[in-house]
């Protein structure tokens, strides 16, 4: 009798685990929804939005997606209840995060990957060091990324000169603060 | 038990297991020295070990529901952290903020080179793939080592193109 209740126990916790699985997968159809509508704008823009503009684009239409969550399953009959919906929203926005992480690497070309790129190319024989500079552009190193902060409103230009503006210092400090925690030095 | 005590507990687990990877990671660089990679390694396994544990040993088995929620939202919160602190320690725009910051009336585009030369940024960065094993050399000459720096570059080119379509931006 004992181990026919145990059973009875680890058959409702495994049905209350498979039915955990519902709100990852409406989650991720959030997402890939979200996403699906990024793409199309971005193709469809001539000049390309900047980065607060995909976390807007993808914030909004997750939270439409919620709001017609909601509403579904306060109209109909549905295995899903509101917190499912809930937690499905929360976890397509932490989906969308790790994407908008994983972004500027698509938008901006990544040195690291571009000299790994390179130094496949170039076989076994590999590149001095003078030979692997020579291929990276120049002015993708440093100046670019200049651009893209003006262009992002984290910098602004005057007169020659560049200062930041509020979200470029609120940023700045937030890493200054992150590494003295850790103790290191400036990156880059 | 109510639905948004359900919620509740799952969004404070998983903040819990949030603080308890950024000071495992804190602790793991600063304390132990360990490397970047495997700072983020145990720092993830601390969150995912927190998430697990709270539901199994501090919540009933009825509540175990949002489990599987939960330890996924335990990998996002790793892989945000991760890019995070990459941001703090290769970002070029970061760094150029900082320089910037620490100037009362800011820079020319001249002052930031002088601050932050493209040699620099360079140099770094075969550094990096020197010691993450990436690449090697030897004669004064660098080769590829391992190959998932080139795996990524590829697959960042695909992603970038499926997105931007016909439209050269960057790469």
């Amino acid at each position: 009798m004992r181990y026919f209740g145990t059973f009875r126990r680890m058959t409702r916790v495994l049905h209350d685990l498979a039915n955990g699985f519902f709100p990852v997968a409406l989650a991720v159809l959030f997402f890939v929804v979200a996403f699906a509508v990024h793409v199309v704008l971005w193709r469809a823009f001539s000049a390309l939005p900047s980065n607060s503009t995909l976390v807007a684009l993808l914030v909004a239409v997750i939270l439409g997606e919620c709001l017609i969550g909601v509403l579904a399953v306060s109209s109909w009959t549905m295995h899903l209840g509101v917190d499912s919906v809930a937690v499905a929203g929360v976890l397509a926005l932490q989906l969308a995060a790790c994407y908008v992480m994983t972004y500027p690497a698509m938008q901006a070309n990544s040195p690291t990957l571009e000299m790994a790129h390179q130094l496949s190319a170039a076989g076994p024989g590999g590149l001095t060091r003078d030979e692997l500079y020579r291929l990276m552009p120049e002015r993708s190193l440093v100046l670019d990324r200049v651009d893209d902060l003006v262009t992002g409103h984290l910098a602004v230009e005057h007169e020659d000169r560049l200062c930041c503006t509020a979200s470029g210092v609120a940023l700045a400090q937030v890493f200054t603060a992150w590494k003295a925690i850790l103790g290191e030095g400036k990156g880059g | 038990m109510a639905d948004s005590l359900s919620v509740l507990m799952l969004l404070g687990t998983v903040a819990v297991a949030l603080v308890a990877e950024i000071a495992t990671f804190a602790f793991a660089r600063r304390i132990a020295a360990s490397r970047r990679i495997h700072a983020h390694a145990a720092a993830a396994a601390v969150a995912l070990g927190t998430v697990i544990g709270i539901y199994l040993g501090a919540f009933r088995a009825a509540e175990i529901k949002f489990l599987p929620a939960g330890v996924l939202m335990s990998l996002c919160n790793a892989y945000v952290f991760f890019h995070f602190d990459n941001m703090g320690e290769t970002g070029r725009r970061i760094r150029i903020l900082r320089e910037l910051r620490s100037s009362a009336t800011g820079l020319s585009r001249g002052q930031i080179l002088a601050a932050y030369p493209p040699a620099e940024v360079f140099a770094r960065r075969v550094q990096r793939l020197l010691e993450s094993g990436q690449c090697r050399e030897e004669g004064g000459r660098l080769r590829l080592g391992g190959g998932t720096y080139s795996i990524a570059e590829k697959l960042l080119t695909l992603c970038g193109r499926a997105i931007y379509a016909s439209r050269r931006h960057g790469r």
